[in-house]
């Protein structure tokens, strides 16, 4: 109780939801029922949710850190044997960067077996990735005795879930009076004016109300006038025609006395630049930050990934706009063919599980970027990475509105889906240079966060996707084992491996530079006389690993592939071939 | 064998120990005393008032990363710092010496010489002597071997075992150099004109392969493969951001990935007093000052001084150049070194001077101290510092004239046969430094019990290390040319400020912010990145109202030698009679006038 009525204070809703667990949730022997109930009592569930989840979460809000990592306690609580709260390091302001490793635990060991990375949140503002992450751990807990899929999904694979790789911002997004664009930054301290002093204008909530909105004056020879479709919505004065408005940007005045109005707020630099593959420093890359890794979050995971060589794709959550985007983030780079193909295949069956969402890639389709995360993921570890941009206008009327009136899109579903409540109606204040003008405008959860009603649906959407990519990494198999007597007392011992998921065990980049080990095939039963690869199965054409025979190294096991060795050994067996790939798993197979 | 390719990627022969460098050796009979302790001799300067030391890091072996300051009187950020960064790579050992010799000196003539005492009370000088206290630790460890990384473990044949196939002592002599195996499968041939010299042969010259050419070593982990997985792990000397090595051996995991390295990313990062950097390690720009190419950084997005480039640059800024140009001839003239230097001299790529500039926008200058006199041309061999005199050897005195036209292969200059480069410093060795090459000799190698196996090559550090008779020449110079760049760092003045007045209680205040020093106040560089930062200037009033210009406004940069710009404030009301003028940036300094009206 002690952490939750810590919770109280902040976020009541959630505070009742939890209560409720304590007090309803049977206890441990009685969690998980010997027949998966399919109803709730009183109710007939449906599909794609669980019908009676041992952590209820309400999928239509967000939560600040301290409730995302409490909701990952609970879910470790209730389901210890798929799911367990670590940190994997601290944020400039001390705050821990939560990581949910879900698998099946009983199952081997979680970090030899293939896994999927995702996190959310890297944008301070960009809210719902965390929330889409939290929900891929929850639904897959609660799922596990109860879709055959999930149970398997979990035998064979890991996934590393950080719901938030910028607690601090998002704390600061949540609490902090802000726009729906602010902050993108971490909360490190940066001197964005060059005037020697630290975040030392920010923007400042002049009404008061939690949200940072636009100013307005009334002014004969301003250019702004009130739109007729939307009071509202402010509209430029056609050229001949006299407006009655002087726009003044975001809410806020000059703290610092230099003449500049929000020039130097908490932060700020893109963490999203700051990763170390094509790095490059300010004057290509706004926001980059002073060198590649400066910043303890993008270290804590640049550090986790490196000693987690079993991670074999990633998602990175953003939003907003309905994108599936993959690398290279600069024209100068290069996603390898191989690769693009394995890319290709699962972005278009994301198009197709995420209505309104375009695979696209970053540089070519959106904006050039610099260093960043998912570049690094694919560039330095090769690992195959998407970046998901949350959330897209298509789902305001199920359409893709014209650009030029996606604001206006965005009004009407505020007016007929909202009721008007996304919006801060105009309201006069007294600003301390500007004098009496008007504040107004979006609220901050509005236009890239998802609303609360569409949040559940997306978070599910997008989730089947990433489980669609993790489902698509690579697993090792050792099909079958052949043994032939030889002459002399010998026996040659042939086995096939397979992998049979559409990644290749080393994408090409990897394989370029030699990131990951080799897949090694091994033997056990008999001394090794000699050991092969078979590069011609249908000629039993071979070449001799000459070194460590016992051990064959192989570089790649394609998508859907197979590879054959084999051995010529003294014995005659059993025999156990195992097969130990960072990316594809273990696995063994024996002879009798 | 990534070594080998490494060398056939760069389409250079040469003795395959120059690029190795952690295992090149040292056998010459100065070099093969231990490496001066620079952890101790720091402690001894630190005992002077004027040296203060701060442990700003911590190797992976557990080694402070110290930085000494050296100042007179008055504090940091009110004035301008220059860094000094020495020991980024082991062997490079004599630039640990002049940065320890550079603090001695502030230390002993403050007070005492009057240039000093000058420059200490302007001035902020930090020296960093030993970037990577590891590597220079490994280094004095026998067998005597180029030690280069620092020791956090690193699986560079991801096999899953650490730092298990390092080099062996094969043949007893207490350090590592290089051994051939005669195998027809081997890329390597022996040089026709110095057969000590080993190269990649080429078929199509009629040149006939014979040997394997590895590290000494055994293969210790029966891999297959020969000392692939070394002790230690990164490089501090190429694990920096610019043109960083990816997935090059000891290049870390990415750059800015040691801590080392990082230590001294956050001191340029938290210090913009730093204006100027000067890197005594295996990159120069002081005898071959940069050069700005035409349309380099050209294609950039938007206007102003801080419009984006559109992609890395690959040279010195246009704006910059001519400064880099002077303090070269004022390097070469401080320290009679020869313009015509480059063998010794590694390119740029993750090294911590040329990511000085490029990516942290401040003055950066790259010293080797010494190369071998090899190197030059002719001529200027005989003033070299290093001291020796050229070999009595007709074919070596031609040889360093036009070594590319005189060995068989008429019509080539030495510098599309880098083979005549490596000659000559072998010839320079043999005749100077007799025991720094040990001839190849056969020795009973486990992993090639039916093949000749020899070993030899060039010992340890012999490249770096100069001669023991030209190190205190060498490093007075150096401090010389430290010295003297010391006093060109930027400096802000307001040298005129004047009070005008209009009648009526209104005045006009106009001001000329200077920069008294050599150095503009910033780089052009550093304007577009904004780092480090523009001159701020601020009028403060008191009772009076400022009615035309800005209270705090920015001069982005100001070129030296007394450049200056005006700025006039509109002054309505006399208030107490005076108003102030505030003028500074931390990478020059500061200065603050007070204006009577009237």
């Amino acid at each position: 109780m002690r952490t939750i009525s810590r919770n109280v204070s902040r976020t009541s809703g959630f505070a009742v939801l939890l209560a409720g667990i304590l007090t309803t949730v049977p206890g441990p022997a009685s969690i998980r029922p010997a027949v998966a109930q399919q109803s709730p009592a009183g109710a007939l569930a449906g599909v794609g949710a669980p019908p009676d989840p041992q952590v209820p979460v309400a999928w239509d809000r967000y939560y600040d850190h301290e409730t995302l990592g409490e909701i990952g306690q609970q879910l470790e609580k209730a389901w210890p044997d798929y799911c367990r709260l670590s940190s994997i390091g601290t944020s400039v302001e001390g705050r821990d960067i939560w990581l949910i490793t879900v698998t099946d635990f009983r199952v081997g060991d979680p970090d030899l077996k293939p896994a999927m990375w995702i996190d959310g949140n890297i944008h301070a503002n960009e809210v719902q990735g965390s929330e889409i992450a939290l929900y891929t751990a929850w639904y897959l807990c609660e799922m596990a005795d109860r879709v055959e899929w999930v149970a398997d999904f979990l035998r064979d694979r890991t996934m590393y879930i950080v719901p938030t790789i910028n607690p601090d911002g998002r704390d600061n997004f949540i609490y902090e009076a802000n726009t729906p664009h602010s902050p993108r930054s971490g909360l490190a301290p940066r001197d964005d004016d060059g005037d020697g002093e630290f975040d030392e204008d920010d923007f400042d909530d002049l009404d008061g109300d939690g949200h940072i909105t636009m100013m307005r004056r009334r002014n004969a020879n301003g250019r702004w006038v009130i739109s007729p479709e939307d009071p509202r919505l402010m509209v430029r004065a056609r050229p001949d025609q006299p407006g009655e408005w002087e726009l003044l940007g975001n809410e806020g005045f000059d703290n610092d006395g230099d003449g500049r109005v929000n020039e130097d707020r908490a932060g700020y630099y893109d963490p999203n630049r700051n990763w170390p593959w094509r790095w490059a420093p300010g004057y290509i890359q706004g926001g980059s930050d002073a060198y590649p890794t400066s910043l303890p979050e993008t270290r804590a995971v640049v550090n986790f990934v490196i000693a987690h060589p079993n991670i074999a794709g990633g998602q990175t959550y953003h939003n907003s706009g309905g994108m599936i985007l993959r690398g290279p983030g600069i024209e100068q780079d290069s996603v390898r063919a191989a690769d693009r193909q394995v890319y290709d295949e699962i972005g278009s069956r994301g198009e197709e599980i995420l209505p309104g969402y375009r695979y696209i890639v970053i540089w070519k389709d959106l904006y050039t970027t610099w260093g960043n995360q998912l570049d690094w993921f694919y560039g330095a570890r090769g690992i195959l990475t998407f970046s998901n941009e949350l959330w897209t206008s298509f789902n305001f009327f199920r359409e893709q509105p014209e650009s030029e009136r996606w604001d206006r899109a965005s009004y009407r579903f505020d007016r007929y889906l909202l009721f008007g409540e996304a919006f801060i109606p105009w309201t006069p204040v007294e600003h301390p240079q500007y004098g009496m003008i008007e504040v107004g405008g979006q609220k901050k959860q509005y236009t890239r966060a998802i609303p609360g009603f569409l949040l559940r649906e997306e978070a599910h959407r997008n989730m089947a996707f990433t489980l669609y990519q993790a489902g698509q990494m690579p697993l090792a198999r050792v099909d079958s084992i052949e043994v032939r007597s030889l002459p002399g007392g010998l026996s040659e011992v042939r086995a096939i491996v397979s992998n049979r998921r559409l990644a290749p065990t080393h994408t090409a980049q990897d394989i370029e530079h030699g990131i990951s080990p080799p897949d090694r095939i091994s033997i056990e039963g008999g001394r090794v006389i000699a050991g092969f690869r078979v590069v011609d199965p249908l000629l039993d054409r071979a070449v001799e690993q000459e070194f460590r025979p016992q051990s064959i190294e192989l570089e790649n096991i394609a998508g859907m592939g197979t590879a054959v060795v084999k051995w010529v050994v003294r014995g005659s067996g059993p025999f156990t071939v195992s097969v130990n790939s960072a990316k594809g798993g273990l696995h063994s197979l024996s002879t009798r | 064998m990534p070594i080998q390719s490494r060398l056939a990627i760069r389409g250079v022969l040469l003795i395959a120990a120059i690029f190795l460098p952690p295992l090149i050796a040292d056998a010459s009979i100065q070099a093969q005393e231990p490496p001066p302790d620079a952890a101790r001799e720091l402690d001894r300067l630190a005992r002077s008032d004027r040296v203060e030391t701060l442990r700003i890091g911590e190797s992976p072996g557990g080694r402070a990363v110290s930085l000494a300051r050296i100042s007179g009187r008055g504090s940091d950020g009110a004035r301008p710092a220059l860094l000094i960064v020495a020991g980024a790579r082991s062997a490079h050992r004599i630039g640990t010496d002049v940065a320890l010799a550079f603090i001695e000196r502030l230390s002993v003539e403050y007070g005492r010489d009057s240039a000093v005492t000058a420059l200490l009370d302007r001035a902020t000088v930090l020296v960093l002597p030993l970037l990577s206290p590891d590597a220079a630790a490994g280094a004095s460890q026998r067998p005597i071997r180029e030690q280069t990384r620092n020791e956090s473990p690193f699986d560079d044949d991801r096999d899953g075992v650490i730092d298990e196939d390092g080099p062996d002592d094969l043949n007893g002599d207490g350090r590592i150099t290089m051994m051939r195996i005669a195998d027809p499968t081997g890329e390597w041939t022996e040089d026709e004109e110095d057969p000590g010299l080993m190269r990649i042969a080429d078929p199509a010259r009629g040149e006939r392969r014979g040997w394997r050419l590895l590290p000494e070593g055994v293969d210790d982990d029966e891999d297959g493969r020969w000392n692939e997985d070394p002790p230690g792990g990164v490089d501090i000397g190429i694990n920096f951001s610019r043109d960083y090595p990816w997935f090059a051996q000891g290049a870390g995991n990415h750059p800015i990935s040691a801590p080392e390295s990082r230590a001294l990313a956050e001191l340029l990062a938290s210090r913009d007093d730093i204006a100027a950097v000067v890197v005594l390690g295996m990159q120069d720009n002081l005898l071959s000052p940069w050069k700005s190419k035409p349309g380099d950084g050209a294609g950039s997005a938007g206007e102003g001084p801080r419009r984006r480039l559109r992609q890395p640059l690959k040279t010195v800024l246009e704006d910059d150049s001519p400064w880099y140009s002077e303090v070269s001839r004022r390097y070469i003239e401080a320290t009679g070194r020869s313009g015509a230097d480059s063998l010794g001299v590694e390119p740029a790529g993750g090294d911590p001077m040329s990511w000085a500039y490029f990516h942290m926008g401040r003055w950066a200058f790259g010293s080797s101290v010494w190369t071998p006199p090899a190197s030059s041309d002719g001529e200027e061999e005989a003033d070299a510092p290093g001291g020796e005199e050229v070999p009595a050897d007709s074919t070596a005195a031609a040889d360093t004239d036009s070594a590319g036209t005189r060995n068989g292969r008429e019509g080539r200059s030495s510098k599309k046969d880098p083979a005549a480069a490596e000659r000559r410093l072998l010839r320079w060795i043999r005749a100077n430094r007799p025991g720094d090459f040990v001839d190849w000799a056969p020795i009973n190698h486990p992993d090639f019990p039916n093949r000749r196996v020899e070993v030899g090559g060039l010992v340890p550090f012999t490249r770096w290390d100069p001669p023991a008779a030209a190190r205190d020449s060498l490093i007075e110079g150096e401090v010389r040319f430290l010295l003297d760049l010391a006093s060109l760092l930027p400096r802000v003045a307001i040298v005129e400020a004047v009070s005008e007045s209009l009648g009526d209680g209104t005045y006009r205040v106009t001001a000329h912010i200077s920069n008294e020093g050599f150095l503009p106040t910033r780089t052009a560089l550093a304007e577009k990145l904004g780092r480090p930062r523009a001159i701020r200037v601020e009028i403060e009033t008191s009772g009076q109202e400022i009615a035309g210009g800005r209270r705090i406004q920015t001069i982005e940069a100001l070129p030296g030698s007394g450049a200056a710009t005006e700025l006039t404030w509109t002054v309505v009301g006399r208030g107490n009679g005076k108003v102030t003028i505030r003028a500074g940036t931390p990478s020059a300094g500061e200065d603050r006038r007070e204006v009577e009206l009237r």
